[in-house]
């Protein structure tokens, strides 16, 4: 969570999209999606799909999550937490214990 | 290396490249999705993610997500099956109930009861009442006293809930489906249902 969280929170204004939160975070996808759905669920995360009409290659559009004011608050906090934890040192989140 | 090269680009080993990364990947994970329940999201997320990787990722995108189907997906059909069992639909229906009146109380009064005082929305005729130990008001009471904080802004989300959205939204709503009073129309509410009654 700590990984996503950080890749969240490093554009909180932008547009994320399941692909670049995997391979930004490094996270396998089976982690990702659920974890998104949680925090779909919690509130921090809204989601909205593609408009069709910007699309220029063939595929369908895609689904994004966009970050709320709490999920800034509260991922925000966890990351906070992490970068004080000796355990999440090794994730490169800045750490300063 | 002329045999390698001779099996590079023969006609069989052509045909399996363009089965393993062409074909089975969107066969396999259109397959894999339907575990999903019909109306999930993730149904056409994944599909439309699929076409963002790469060739060569694909097999092992939809690999994976034959287990996000399986954490995700196989509750909801368990959880269908289950559903039918009595015993089963009444203690979701008492769950849900305590659900609703914990959010209602919480959301409404600030009232935050500890687990050990379990509060009960009852259904007498029609009536919504909430009671929760001592504490009892009528359903009329509260949506005079709670009309501007019904509805859940789920703190600072651009969407704006009603309750009942929200409680949708959190899959806590199977009154209608486990009851066997019918609810009240929280819709015919005109103070539920739009944006300017807002405290």
């Amino acid at each position: 969570m700590i990984q996503v969280a950080a890749v969240l929170l490093a554009e909180p204004d932008a547009r994320h999209w399941g692909y670049d939160l995997i391979k930004r975070s490094g996270e396998r996808s089976a982690v990702v999606y659920p974890m998104l759905t949680k925090m779909l669920n919690e509130g921090w995360l809204t989601d909205g799909w593609e408009d069709p009409t910007a699309i220029k290659e063939k595929r369908p559009p895609r689904r994004y999550y966009e970050l709320t004011d709490t999920g800034r608050q509260e991922l925000g906090a966890a990351l906070r937490y992490a970068r004080t934890d000796r355990r999440f040192s090794a994730m490169n989140l800045g750490w300063v214990g | 290396m002329t045999e390698l090269l001779e099996v590079v680009v023969a006609w069989p080993t052509l045909l399996i490249a363009v089965t393993v990364f062409g074909f089975m990947p969107g066969f396999f994970l259109r397959c894999i999705v339907k575990i999903y329940p019909p109306h999930d999201p993730r149904r056409k997320e994944l599909v439309a993610e699929l076409y963002i990787y790469p060739r060569l990722e694909r097999p092992f995108f939809v690999a994976e997500q034959l287990e996000t189907a399986l954490h995700e997906g196989m509750p909801w059909r368990f959880g269908r099956v289950l559903g039918h069992i009595p015993a089963v639909r009444r203690r979701r229906a008492q769950h849900n109930l305590e659900t609703v009146t914990s959010f209602l109380l919480r959301e409404s009064f600030g009232l935050d009861l500890p687990a050990d005082q379990p509060a009960f929305l009852c259904l007498n005729d029609g009536e919504l009442e909430v009671m929760a130990n001592e504490f009892s008001i009528s359903m009329d009471e509260m949506l005079r006293l709670a009309t501007p904080r019904m509805y859940a802004r789920w703190r600072t989300s651009p969407k704006e809930y009603t309750v009942m959205e929200w409680l949708q939204r959190r899959s806590h709503l199977r009154l209608q489906r486990y009851s066997k009073q019918p609810l009240p129309r929280f819709s015919q509410v005109p103070c539920l249902c739009t944006c300017d009654d807002r405290g």
